[in-house]
């Protein structure tokens, strides 16, 4: 699984941050965004429930010509629990349309912010 | 879209013991073969069916059995494959009287018929016959007339005057009545009805005052419906409140389908390119493992976002597949589902559907190992929610009248799973959401 960017380090007051674009190649057919979040070993990390983000990814199919939105998400901070066990990140994945010459990039829009937190894009092949 | 056609009669075969009318020369796989038999009102069974199974609403009779005058006429009928054995009809007791009649071009799965209806003309005996009409959700049928006549001649001109408006290029194709036992026959005639609807009552003249059975039977050409396949994607997230992704609809006469797997909250709502999409079903096999179907008719074309929202943070996979050439109007039939809280490794659920459907079903777990669909299926996504917690997948085969849907998975644990049926789009209207009514109607 390549890792296009390892835990990016993001301080992000309220507004946007950009990420990429990012060049992938022909046998990756799905990418993986993730935001390191709050727990109870990194508590400053995107710790604010009242902290929300909305995270796209956009993909080209053009060699960077153009862009179009493939998957999004929107989430909020704090610490997230599941039978016990707290939630490290919150992630997107969705599949990359095929064609020969592709790139991703990525937005994140943070709402009553700050947000800091940790990014990591990487892709899978078939 | 053409008709059906009459191809041709066999022998007519008379006895007052067992009889075994034979086929016309020159048959082919795919045709229709009906046998017609006539008894004075005495029970009609084959003692060597050959594959023939009795038409629905056969037999039709009146008069005393085994009391002249009586009449009781039965229709059996056989998809022939080539090479086929006639059928032999057990000895009534009196006489009976049968022959066997091919048609061409009709459907070439399950039965052959859009409807049929019998009837006794009220008990009279009486020269005046009427054929029972139904209401046909089908187009272009060759509407086949059958009335049964207890008089004892040997005739080939017991009817005449075949009348139906409602039925283009009336015509008759047999008239026979023979003095085995106490005798009698049947007089056939064939119909077109091009459009879906009720066609009405055909009377029909006879020579001589008769008890009389009397059937018809609307023989549907093949389908030209097909529900195809157009697009699938699918996307997961972990601890999002919404998951967004794009997928591009093309095609007529579409619906589209979104499976949801989750393992924490629950599903809010589910649009695409705005609208709201409707429940199908959802599942909860608990521990938070819930699963939701949701379907749009003619969604908007292009590249939109499916937008999955949770009432509060979730683990959410979602798969979107559209389809091109289902009906409108009843795009889906009553969903099925199943689940395990105990977990297994086996996700299995039996859908209602019929032939030219297609069903859809969708499978959700923890996303833990991998999950296999059945052979008989084409694997429409599969995600396994990449580590969230959610595994989701969707599946299709061909309609049938009982489909089991069915996954194998590599860990046992819980599941949930739901199945429905599409209905394909009617050929020149809206014929399908009809012949879904025919069994709330009492009619076939």
């Amino acid at each position: 699984m390549p890792v296009l960017i390892n835990q990016l380090p993001i301080n992000l007051a309220s507004g946007s941050q950009a990420f990429g674009p990012l060049a992938i190649t022909q046998n990756i057919v799905t990418a993986v965004v993730r935001l390191a979040r709050a727990t109870t070993l990194t508590p400053t990390l995107w710790a604010d429930p009242t902290t929300t983000i909305s995270l796209e990814l956009d993909a080209s199919l053009d060699g960077g010509a153009s862009f179009q939105q493939i998957c999004a998400l929107t989430s909020a901070g704090g610490i997230f629990s599941l039978a016990g066990v707290e939630a490290p990140e919150t992630f997107l994945t969705c599949s990359v349309p095929r064609a020969p010459d592709r790139q991703i990039r990525g937005r994140i829009t943070v709402t009553n912010g700050p947000l800091a937190t940790l990014l990591t894009v990487d892709t899978s092949a078939n | 879209m053409a008709f059906p056609t009459f191809f041709g009669a066999g022998t007519l075969t008379t006895g007052t013991a067992a009889i075994t009318p034979p086929f016309p020369a020159g048959t082919l796989a795919n045709d229709v073969a009906c046998l017609v038999v006539q008894s004075e009102n005495q029970a009609i069974t084959l003692s060597a069916a050959q594959g023939f199974v009795e038409v629905l609403n056969s037999p039709q009779s009146a008069g005393t059995a085994g009391a002249n005058p009586a009449c009781r006429i039965a229709v059996f009928w056989k998809r022939l494959v080539g090479g086929d054995t006639a059928p032999t009809v057990a000895d009534p007791g009196d006489h009976a009287v049968g022959r066997m009649f091919v048609f061409r071009g009709c459907r070439t799965v399950g039965n052959p018929w859009s409807v049929t209806a019998g009837g006794n003309d009220g008990g009279a005996n009486d020269t005046t016959g009427v054929v029972p009409g139904a209401l046909s959700p089908a187009i272009d049928c060759l509407v086949w007339l059958i009335c049964g006549t207890s008089f004892n001649s040997t005739s080939s001109a017991q009817f005449s005057g075949w009348t139906n408006a409602d039925l283009a290029n009336l015509v008759e194709i047999s008239d026979d009545c023979h003095t085995v036992g106490l005798g009698g026959g049947f007089g056939t005639a064939t119909g077109e009805k091009a459009t879906t609807g009720t066609y009405a009552a055909t009377t029909v003249t006879l020579a001589n005052t008769s008890f009389k059975g009397a059937l018809s039977i609307a023989l549907e050409p093949p389908s030209t419906n097909s529900i195809a396949h157009d697009a699938t994607v699918s996307a997961a997230a972990a601890v999002a409140s919404s998951l967004t992704y794009a997928h591009t609809v093309s095609g007529s006469d579409r619906l589209l389908v979104v499976g949801v797997g989750t393992n924490s909250s629950t599903l809010s709502s589910i649009t695409y390119a705005g609208p709201t999409l409707t429940a199908v079903a959802e599942t909860d096999a608990e521990g938070g493992i819930r699963g939701y179907m949701q379907r749009l008719v003619a969604p908007t074309t292009g590249a939109n976002n499916v937008v999955v929202t949770f009432v509060d943070l979730s683990n959410i996979t979602s798969t979107a597949s559209s389809y091109t050439g289902v009906d409108q109007t009843t795009p889906v039939d009553t969903p099925a589902t199943a689940v395990s809280t105990a977990g297994s490794t086996a996700p299995s659920v039996v859908v209602t559907s019929a032939t030219d459907d297609l069903v859809i079903d969708a499978v959700h777990d923890d996303g833990v190992g991998t999950i296999t669909v059945d052979a008989g299926q084409t694997e429409r996504g599969n995600h396994r929610g990449a580590g969230n917690g959610a595994g989701q997948a969707m599946s299709t085969e061909a309609g049938a009248a009982w489909v089991t849907m069915s996954w194998t998975k590599s860990v046992s644990n819980k599941w949930g799973i739901i199945g429905v049926s599409m209905n394909p789009a009617a050929a020149g209207g809206a014929g399908r959401p009809l012949r879904r009514m025919m069994p709330l109607l009492g009619v076939a």
